[in-house]
């Protein structure tokens, strides 16, 4: 699974912590995400997709 | 949205998510320790046994910074480290499966009846048929 949350963030001007905190998650999640190696559950890739005004097909999609 | 059945919902934090869960439990397992051996006749054993558990709570509550250790029944735990706690929880499961059914083959081999391993045994089947029925039930 490939996203773009990390560019998403970049263009938000959010720390990984503050997305974090954003979607009830910690940091170090945040970076999982980013890095790919970890897949959210459905609830946090709508929570990830909302906060950047976003589709969930906008920010994940498959590789 | 409504959180599923099978999700976590950050906000409703058990109350062993508290960052004091861990060092209280391996205290509170220090303290148990003391009060067996001190009824089975050895005070002094049981003491040193409870320093050492007294000693990694004391650590846990040092290293309280750590994210693993935060995240198993802290404050840091979400769902990815919910998912590794699983994890790791089936891994140490089957460890301590695998290591009793090897004492048991041992005490056998000994000329023990090896009970109290087929007791655990036991025990760790049953629960585990019971954990499955009821998330197949839920999920």
């Amino acid at each position: 699974m490939q996203n773009e949350v990390r560019t998403l963030r970049a263009e938000a001007g959010l720390s990984q912590q503050d997305l974090g905190e954003a979607v009830g998650v910690s940091r170090q999640t945040i970076n999982s995400i980013e890095k790919e190696r970890y897949t959210p559950s459905l609830p946090l890739a709508i929570k990830l997709a909302r906060h950047f005004s976003r589709t969930v097909e906008e920010v994940f999609r498959l590789d | 949205m409504t959180e599923g059945r099978g999700t976590t919902n950050a906000n409703a934090r058990p109350p062993w998510r508290s960052r004091w869960w861990l060092p209280v439990w391996s205290a509170g397992l220090g303290v148990a320790m003391l009060i067996a051996a001190a009824l089975g006749g050895d005070a002094l054993g049981g003491l040193i046994i409870a320093a050492s558990f007294f000693v990694v709570a004391g650590g846990l509550v040092i290293a309280e910074r750590s994210e693993s250790l935060r995240g198993v029944g802290g404050p840091a735990g979400d769902e990815r480290f919910a998912r590794i706690e699983v994890g790791s929880m089936a891994t140490a499961g089957r460890a301590m499966g695998l290591a009793v059914i090897v004492a048991w083959i041992i005490a056998l081999a000994n000329g023990d009846d090896g009970a109290s391993f087929t007791w655990v045994l036991g025990i760790g089947a049953i629960a585990y048929v019971i954990s499955l029925t009821w998330r197949r039930a839920r999920y």
